[in-house]
């Protein structure tokens, strides 16, 4: 059968009884959605893709403890050690306060690597001030709106109740379109 | 389905925000990065094959294979029982005892399985939070009675449950205290305040024991060792004693990492030794100033971003070799030229050493 035909937990239980092929497809099905986890959020495109590679790094070291879980996917487990990566991160570098203010175009690689020029200005607007946010508003609001994933699996990966969610989700919208110049963000056609 | 127009503002903003944080990683990166797992995942195989368990070390499994699977199998489900008999046959006698017990002890389970169920049976959110803070003081109190008694290996896994502790009790209490604000109990809020600098203080005596050990660890080889650092008006004046002798230099940065490699550079320490040792002190400006000092924060680290972002640095990063023998350690080359430091002229003892690359170990706790 195609790996591309394998539902997650048999690909998982494959990985995890030594097939490599599978522990591929693993990668390749989360690679884009890890490093988008990390990129907007970190310094630069090398320490997202640093980043990525600890996260499947540690992914493969602790494949043989991770059990399915009747109300969380594999993703859930995955973005939770991605998410414990990133706040070592944060830790070493403490420079989320001191990158307040900084505007998209002041990034110092994405400045230039763009794959495609933005022309929303918002779009601009949201990466500067997706930065200026808690650690834990910026992962609810990509785990939610970018990643699509439930609250209850957001809950698990930030190790709190489903409750705690849902009002972190609620203060970290409530946050940032405070931070937009003005709420026509909210009513713009798209 | 019609949705209404809170749900549909609330989608549109997800529909920009995704268009906003949508960025995708090369196939040739992707490759890279591939290749780099699959040969981890085939050493752990081959390991696994070969009798031998690569992942130990990152579970920090003291036991060895056999004890632990005893542990798993037996001592774990039996702990709730050795509770029960204890608290039965010998009154509370065993677990007093148990709560005597430190990392590596044989009645540490025990300790900890009390806290457990002590922690289950709490009503308010309040009375856990206060637990925990009780609970992170008793890790410490068994992180520095470890050191005491030279049980250095033990100690180790101390450092770890005392920082997992400190940050599990500071991760409720913010929680707690949120939901108070949330639901308007700004007296119970406030409650908290006394139990959040009783964690600061024992955050702060941990930090400074694990000061002393690094220091007394690096006697030998450096003599008595102070590093301070103090941070103003965008820039960095770092005091540095070892070696019997003191220096003092400048950095145009406030990056910590910047200020742990210049440390490094000069001393030869470990990353995590520095981190251990340094002593930070930020200098309030007045309020007037406040928003001129972030601006010159946000230019300085704008630029050390570029600075990193070297190809050199690129290319050192990249390198990252993983050893599994190690506690899941992992070295880098990583090129920590002084550049942006500006070295005091009292300072002339620091021949030689700006150039060199050192290869560094940064630890890495485990899940």
């Amino acid at each position: 059968m195609d790996l591309i035909q394998y539902k997650m937990p048999e690909l998982v239980a494959q990985a995890q009884a030594g097939d490599e092929q599978c522990a591929g497809e693993i990668f390749d099905r989360y690679r884009q959605a890890i490093y988008r986890f990390f990129t907007y959020r970190v310094g630069s495109r090398e320490d997202a893709e640093d980043l990525t590679q600890t996260t499947f790094l540690e992914m493969v070291m602790s494949l043989h403890r991770y059990r399915p879980q009747p109300n969380a996917s594999f993703s859930s487990w995955l973005f939770r050690i991605a998410r414990h990566r990133l706040i070592d991160y944060y830790r070493r570098k403490k420079t989320t306060v001191q990158l307040d203010g900084l505007s998209a175009t002041d990034h110092p690689t994405l400045q230039n690597e763009m794959s495609e020029p933005v022309v929303d200005t918002r779009i601009q607007i949201i990466r500067a001030q997706m930065r200026r946010l808690p650690e834990k508003y910026q992962t609810i609001l990509q785990l939610t709106l970018v990643e699509d994933l439930s609250l209850h699996e957001v809950a698990i990966i930030m190790e709190i109740s489903d409750l705690h969610a849902r009002v972190l989700k609620h203060r970290a919208l409530k946050k940032i379109k405070g931070l937009m110049p003005d709420n026509s963000i909210m009513y713009d056609p798209l | 389905m019609i949705r209404s127009d809170q749900q549909k503002k609330t989608t549109d903003f997800g529909v920009l925000f995704n268009r906003a944080l949508e960025d995708r990683m090369t196939d040739a990166q992707a490759q890279q990065l591939k290749s780099a797992m699959l040969d981890a995942y085939r050493n752990v195989a081959s390991k696994q094959l070969s009798g031998g368990d690569p992942r130990l070390p990152m579970e920090e499994n003291i036991y060895g294979s056999f004890l632990s699977a005893v542990n798993k199998l037996i001592l774990k489900p039996m702990i709730p029982i050795i509770i029960a008999i204890a608290l039965i046959v010998t009154g509370t006698g065993t677990a007093i005892a148990a709560d005597q017990a430190k990392p590596g002890d044989t009645l540490y389970p025990v300790d900890r399985a009390i806290e457990h169920v002590s922690y289950n049976f709490a009503v308010s959110e309040a009375s856990k939070a206060d637990m925990l803070v009780q609970f992170a003081a008793e890790r410490e109190k068994e992180h520095a009675a470890l050191i005491i008694a030279g049980r250095t290996k033990d100690a180790l896994h101390a450092t770890e449950d005392t920082k997992q502790a400190l940050q599990k009790a500071a991760e409720v209490i913010e929680r707690v205290q949120a939901e108070h604000q949330e639901s308007n109990q700004t007296q119970a809020a406030q409650s908290l305040n006394s139990v959040e600098e009783k964690l600061n203080e024992i955050q702060n005596r941990f930090t400074e024991r694990q000061r002393e050990e690094v220091k007394n660890r690096v006697k030998n080889a450096l003599g008595e060792v102070e590093a301070e650092a103090t941070i103003r008006n965008g820039q960095t004046t770092v005091k540095l004693k070892y070696n019997g002798q003191e220096f003092r230099y400048t950095l145009s940065t406030t990056d910590i990492n910047s200020i742990i490699a210049s440390v490094q550079e000069r001393t030869g320490l470990s990353s995590a030794d520095v981190k251990a040792l340094l002593k930070t002190d930020t200098e309030d400006t007045d309020t007037a100033s406040d928003e001129a000092e972030n601006l010159i924060n946000t230019n300085t680290v704008n630029t050390n971003l570029n600075a990193n972002t070297n190809p050199t640095n690129v290319n050192a990063n990249k390198n990252l070799n993983y050893e599994y023998n190690n506690n899941y350690n992992y070295s880098y080359n990583g090129n920590t030229n002084g550049s942006e430091s500006q070295e005091e002229p009292a300072d002339n003892s620091n021949n030689g050493q700006g150039d060199q690359n050192q290869n560094r170990n940064r630890n890495e706790a485990g899940d």
